[in-house]
């Protein structure tokens, strides 16, 4: 997991982000409403330690999921569908 | 936290301008179990008090330079030291000045020992008053360390550092109550408090540490969204308080609704980075 896997993530999700020196913070936004903050740090290498681990954890997503992100099959549209099943958007 | 990871001996810090008193000194305290660091100056004992380890009790010759017979640096030293570490007790003692040169200051010390005393011959009996000072202290110490700490933990009584490890550790059970910091002290996670004082923030904020092989991960307690890696705990916490900033910087007051964990991240965030009521 890359910091460019993240930023496709993020330009799937539309997440409104913010770059900085380090960190890319955004905001999954919907109808207008902020619902998960969201963030990477800048880099070529893959993500240290368990972070991409806890970049998953913060999209509150499965494993499966996550790949299905990174990989394309799993939209925006379908996403949101997955956090309003979990209560996460309501 | 627990007592087990606290210095499990008491700390006595001894001012004594002359080597070989303090010496002797040093040798009789470490003899009698506690952890003993020696100053020979002012200067020195106030290097020690805010760099070494946590003392619990502090003991001084009252003349602490012998060229100048009317020295009473040591009482300075009391008073500096009861004014910035409340509840510290400090004992003098002095083989210059009589009971009636140290009457008037008697008040900034817990006990002295003046010219007559032989503090030789008595040394068991100040090492004895030094223990009982140091175990108050560090019983006061630990029992505001306590409070503080549950206090803390009240607050963000809801953690999620690692679901699934949560999950592990309780197979078959609920997850919940697997929910718990020794569960995962013993995964090898680490509770550290990031003190307000020194990192701009209103409040101080707990984060859970765990070394990772490749570095360091930190995740704010209570809020998964704030985590980052760095190549030592300092550096991992600096760069998620650097996070708590630019997320900050984005909430205003007419800024858009928040829901759900963004809501939850709004307001850590104002409560963490603004002064409040509290």
């Amino acid at each position: 997991m890359s910091p460019a896997d993240a930023a496709r993530i993020f330009a799937k999700l539309k997440v409104v982000d913010k770059p900085s020196t380090h960190h890319v913070t955004g905001w999954l936004v919907v109808e207008g409403r902020r619902v998960l903050p969201l963030h990477y740090s800048r880099g070529r290498k893959d993500m240290h330690g368990r972070v991409a681990h806890l970049f998953r954890k913060s999209l509150h997503v499965t494993p499966a999921e996550y790949a299905d992100l990174v990989s394309c099959p799993l939209s925006r549209e379908k996403y949101l569908e997955l956090l309003r099943e979990r209560g996460i958007l309501t | 936290m627990s007592a087990t990871a606290l210095t499990p001996t008491p700390v006595v810090l001894i001012v004594e301008d002359n080597r070989r008193a303090l010496d002797l000194r040093l040798e009789a305290f470490s003899d009698a179990g506690f952890t003993a660091i020696g100053a020979q100056s002012v200067d020195a004992a106030m290097r020690e008090m805010r760099s070494g380890p946590a003392v619990d009790v502090v003991v001084t010759d009252i003349r602490l330079d012998d060229s100048k017979p009317e020295d009473k640096s040591g009482v300075d030293l009391a008073r500096h030291i009861k004014a910035n570490y409340r509840d510290m007790p400090v004992a003098g003692y002095s083989a210059v000045f009589g009971d009636s040169d140290v009457e008037g200051d008697r008040d900034v010390f817990d006990s002295v020992w003046p010219k007559g005393s032989n503090v030789i011959a008595q040394i068991d009996e100040i090492i004895a008053k030094c223990l009982d000072y140091a175990l108050v202290t560090r019983k006061d110490r630990h029992e505001t360390a306590f409070v503080v700490h549950d206090r803390l933990l009240r607050r963000h009584e809801q953690t999620y550092p690692d679901i699934e490890l949560m999950r592990e550790l309780s197979p078959g059970g609920d997850p919940a109550a697997a929910r718990n910091d020794s569960a995962l002290g013993e995964a090898g996670y680490r509770l550290k408090l990031v003190e307000a004082k020194g990192n701009g923030l209103a409040q101080p904020v707990i984060v859970w540490l765990l070394d990772t092989g490749d570095g360091i991960d930190a995740e704010v307690y209570g809020q998964p969204a704030l985590y980052a890696h760095g190549a030592t705990d300092t550096l991992a916490i600096a760069s998620v308080v650097e996070l708590m900033r630019l997320y900050a910087a984005e909430i205003g007051p007419d800024s858009m609704e928040a829901v759900g964990p963004a809501l939850s991240l709004t307001e850590f965030l104002r409560d963490r980075l603004h002064a409040t009521d509290d």
